[in-house]
């Protein structure tokens, strides 16, 4: 006779497996921080997600879809309607922010600073593009709060993870 | 998650399949050494990949790896007659050389040269530690012989061991790649398994139930690194490489022999897990050794005769509830490999990645199955050979270490993470 675990574990046995939702929605925030990220979150932003919403922080000028909101304006929101950014960013599953090997990840710091406060996981993803080792200053700026930090040499890995998550 | 196409992309192994290709494009583990001790030792069924084949060492010490079946009506050559440089088929004496040559058909005259007719499909199978390894890809693209640490130290500095596991090989490996199981499923092991405890480092972990994880890519694949909060505002880091497509080491602990994985598939639902312990400087220990073979460490007890672990699902890998209650063990399942396998079998025979919900501390699993899906399409569509492959990328270590926090361990500890010959392993 087949112990419990031999049977359980069969392939015929998987057909039992309950086939229902088994997770609410994530909710994740996806945030660039440099101009070439900002390109490719716009990218992204127009691809169908279950509940991602996209923002970067450059205002010269690049491309944004409807779908993809101003990270600056998004913080001077918070600022204006004094609610605070801890506040705003309860609610969020996930934090995703990108920046590319050379970003000035400074202005990352409040978001990373508000995730801590409320216990907000925060991916870093770095996209060093081919060889271009990432900026030691980029790295720095990220590690304290990120509970997982990702050099990534290409762009692609962002759209991988964000599946991954069932963003 | 990964979509049904992707899941089923990297989990079907046998032949034409896109990851059955991309194994087939290194050398892998096929077997121990000592499973063919002597020439003319009797052969032994292995089956890789999906395909069932016959391992042999003939009179003059060669080793080959056939088609386990006679070409005359479909015989098993495992009950072949190993003798005079050939495997002799008992039902109508139909010999083999190591190459699979027909090389006698005794109903025929020999002057018909029928049997220089008959060949059976065979690969390569070569030495090299204690592990007899083979290619199963194109020929022409044959790559340099492996250059792994632990099979080329001296045959005293190393020990190498292969267990069954019964499920798909890319949930076995990927526990290899996620170090955050460590703090609970193996709490209990890291003050008592005599190959784990007494290392300084051990506290670091102990101490800090939550790592941060950073995940590298390098050439061969990636290295994951874990760390923890040390004295002084300092970090701990343990950095496990992960080399494509199933190659891991764990990170060391003091000066206890440094262990990984091989993850090779046998078919789509289980796996060989082939575990190793060197030491880069120094002999193992008599009582290092004998932990190793009473199944300490990531090495296992097994059913006597079979390379099957002892505790297995047949008998619910002896579950001990009170040992679990007691805090002894955390899942009540006794031993470091086991507390693996059998969480990892109970996923199923394939694990359906359309459930999961990944978190961000499983971002090592999701680049590793990023890469591991390029690589294979990129030598699907444009033969493209993938990372690993090299031997290069082979020279890799794990290593444990205290940085300061404004210091990338990729660039710290560059020299640390590779071999270097003569130099221990660096550690905590």
């Amino acid at each position: 006779m087949l112990s419990e675990s031999a049977r359980v574990t069969t392939a015929a046995e998987q057909r039992y497996r309950i086939d229902a939702p088994n997770a609410l929605p994530r909710r994740v925030k996806v945030v660039a921080l440099d101009a070439p990220s900002a390109q490719l979150v716009d990218r992204l932003s127009k691809r169908p997600w279950s509940n991602a919403t996209f923002l970067a922080l450059p205002d010269d000028g690049t491309a944004t879809s409807p779908a993809m909101g101003s990270l600056k304006d998004w913080m001077h929101s918070v600022a204006g309607e004094a609610q605070d950014l801890i506040n705003d960013v309860h609610g969020t599953d996930v934090m995703v922010i990108i920046a590319h090997a050379e970003a000035h990840a400074h202005p990352a710091i409040p978001i990373g600073e508000a995730c801590a406060v409320r216990g907000i996981p925060v991916v870093g993803i770095v996209i060093q593009d081919g060889n271009t080792p990432p900026a030691l200053e980029t790295v720095n700026a990220l590690r304290p709060f990120t509970t997982m930090l990702v050099m990534a040499s290409s762009e692609d890995y962002v759209e991988a993870m964000l599946s991954a998550f069932n963003a | 998650m990964l979509r049904k196409e992707q899941n089923d992309l990297l989990t079907l192994t046998g032949p034409g399949m896109m990851a059955g290709n991309l194994f087939r494009r290194y050398w892998i583990p096929a077997l121990l050494a000592e499973e063919l001790p002597e020439n003319e030792c009797p052969p032994v069924r292995v089956k890789l990949l999906s395909e069932r084949l016959l391992a042999f060492r003939d009179t003059n010490g060669r080793y080959g790896l056939i088609d386990e079946f006679c070409a005359h009506r479909g015989v098993s050559l495992w009950f072949g007659r190993n003798e005079e440089a050939g495997l002799r088929c008992p039902y109508h004496g139909w010999k083999y050389d190591v190459t699979g040559q027909c090389i006698d058909v005794p109903s025929e005259p020999e002057e018909s040269g029928f049997c220089r007719k008959i060949k059976l499909k065979s690969y390569p199978l070569i030495k090299i530690g204690d592990v007899l390894w083979t290619y199963m890809g194109p020929p022409e693209k044959q790559p340099p012989q492996p250059e792994w640490e632990f099979a080329l130290v001296p045959s005293e500095q190393t020990f190498t061991s292969k267990r069954l596991q019964e499920c798909n090989w890319l949930q076995a490996m990927e526990g290899g790649i996620d170090s955050s199981h460590v703090s609970f499923l193996h709490r209990g092991s890291l003050n008592s398994d005599p190959l784990f405890k007494g290392a300084k480092g051990n506290q670091y972990n102990l101490n800090d139930m939550r790592p941060v994880f950073e995940v590298v890519e390098q050439p061969g694949g990636l290295y994951i690194g874990a760390r923890r909060n040390a004295e002084g505002g300092n970090y701990y880091w343990r950095i496990t490489p992960w080399v494509m497509p199933s190659f891991t080491m764990v990170p060391p602990r003091g000066d206890h022999p440094v262990h990984g994985h091989f993850w090779i598939p046998i078919d789509d639902e289980n796996c060989w897990a082939w575990s190793f312990d060197y030491h880069p400087v120094r002999a193992l220990t008599a009582s290092e050794r004998q932990a190793m073979i009473d199944g300490h460490g990531i090495h296992v007890r097994y059913v006597p005769g079979t390379y099957r672990p002892a505790a297995n699902k047949d008998n619910d890998y002896l579950m001990d509830r009170a040992a679990q209650k007691a805090g002894h063990t955390y899942s009540g399942v006794e031993g470091i490999a086991m507390q693996d396998a059998s969480l990892q079998e109970s996923m199923g025979p394939i694990v359906d990645r359309a459930k999961e919900n990944l978190v961000s501390t499983d971002n090592g699993i999701i680049m590793a199955r990023h890469r591991l899906i390029k690589a294979a399409r990129a030598l699907a569509e444009k033969d493209v050979t993938p990372p690993g492959v090299d031997p290069e990328h082979q020279r890799v270590r794990s290593a444990a270490f205290v940085l300061p926090p404004d210091q990338a361990f990729k660039d710290a500890a560059k020299d640390d993470l590779m071999v270097r010959p003569g130099v221990r392993q660096t550690s905590i």
